[in-house]
């Protein structure tokens, strides 16, 4: 009984909220103005401050290397390499985790318009073009402004994915429940076939 | 103490899936139909323990409970810490299959000390020496682990000895409170379930 009781116990202690964590970092960045910029984060939310994040190239060649700030974050320029580049964050003590920039991420830009020597029915176009290039910087600004609330949810997502689910704890214990099951049903087998009567 | 995937160099792996082989093979002979359950039981609650977070400073620390597992299992710990490691390593992440061997290794070898150092103490009478050994079986298991965990690193160039040490240290905390877990726990189940601790039932 007091057994059940202190499991029905055990069991709220997982329920509630923030209680259950995996011990497990995991790292996000993006691509922004030609600079990789990321966080690391602990289990429970927290950040991983002042460890090194390396980038590889597909061969896994190191082609930079950064510390993590005190708040976590770490930034440092895109290095000129093919995609995909990984980012390895290494907290130490055998905590490691791995984030891939894939080339949609890395935003390989669309060649620049070549000023080529237009023909004369092409002189607006070129004028667009060239009024184009003078919004540039606002234009980027300005669809920075815009994605920034999607950035900010992403980076809310990578810190979630970190924290284990009650789903994932339950089935966890269904398996063992299982493996016992088969484990008990071999052995009751063998015992009854080992057992002459 | 759960070391990631990509971190340990192969021969360093090798041997711990050698160690783990023979700990599992020793471990799997040692249960039969009456501990088959205990197995389970104690398999779960190293499962579950490992998800709960206490907050220790700046950071946090999870339990492991791998000295109440041993005290309990004897060489059967192999076994249920492999399958609670096998799980937390496909649900979770943690770890992950190729460290699966150093992993059990690392956490399964000091619960097996822990047995052969402390359990006999668990089922003499009196209250003191009980706790006593139950704290010292919970302290010296996670105290072995980071020292383990510091050496399959060691080994593989990853860490220096005295980043090894280092691990050992920020441990301290984690086996004073899996001490005192271990004890409460076993003090607990001498008064419910004392035939757990291979102890007959209505003792005191």
């Amino acid at each position: 009984m007091r057994l059940t009781i202190s499991a029905v116990l055990f069991a709220l202690i997982l329920v509630l909220p923030g209680a259950a964590q995996a011990h497990r970092i995991s790292v996000y960045a993006y691509v922004e103005d030609g600079q990789i910029k990321g966080e690391g984060y602990m289990p429970g939310g927290g950040k991983v401050s002042n460890q090194q994040v390396q980038v590889l190239d597909a061969g896994g060649k190191v082609l930079a290397e950064v510390k993590t700030s005190p708040e976590g974050a770490f930034s440092l320029p895109l290095p000129q390499a093919k995609p995909p580049l990984t980012l390895v964050l290494n907290a130490g003590a055998g905590h490691r985790a791995t984030f891939e920039l894939k080339a949609a991420d890395l935003g390989v830009a669309a060649p620049a318009p070549k000023a080529s020597p237009a023909p004369a029915a092409a002189e607006p176009v070129a004028q667009a073009v060239a009024i184009n290039q003078d919004l540039a910087p606002q234009i980027k600004k300005a669809v920075a402004q815009a994605v920034a609330p999607l950035r900010a949810q992403l980076a809310e997502m990578a810190l979630r994915s970190n924290e284990v689910s009650l789903r994932d704890i339950i089935g966890g214990l269904g398996w063992i429940v299982g493996l016992l099951g088969l484990a008990a049903y071999f052995k009751a087998r063998k015992m009854a076939g080992g057992a002459p009567r | 103490m759960h070391i990631s995937e990509g971190v340990l160099s192969g021969p360093v792996l090798a041997g711990g899936a050698v160690i783990s082989a023979a700990g599992l093979a020793l471990g799997l002979k040692n249960i039969d139909y009456d501990k088959l359950p205990r197995v389970a039981l104690l398999s779960a609650v190293f499962f579950v323990a490992s998800l709960i977070h206490l907050p220790v400073g700046p950071s946090s620390i999870h339990l492991v409970l791998n000295g109440l597992v041993g005290l309990i299992l004897g060489w059967a710990a192999f076994p249920a810490l492999f399958v609670g490691l096998v799980l937390q390593a496909v649900l979770f992440q943690f770890g992950g299959l190729t460290v699966l061997g150093v992993n059990t290794a690392t956490m399964a070898l000091p619960a097996v000390l822990g047995y052969y150092l402390f359990a006999p103490f668990l089922r003499g009478g009196g209250k003191t020496a009980p706790v006593i050994a139950a704290f010292a079986a919970g302290f010296c298991a996670i105290l072995f682990s980071a020292v383990l965990t510091g050496v399959s690193l060691y080994l593989s160039g990853e860490a220096f000895l005295g980043a090894a040490w280092a691990i050992v240290v920020a441990n301290l905390p984690g086996m004073i409170i899996e001490g005192v877990v271990t004890a409460v726990a076993v003090l607990f189940l001498r008064k419910v379930k004392p035939e757990l601790l291979g102890m007959g039932p209505y003792v005191e």
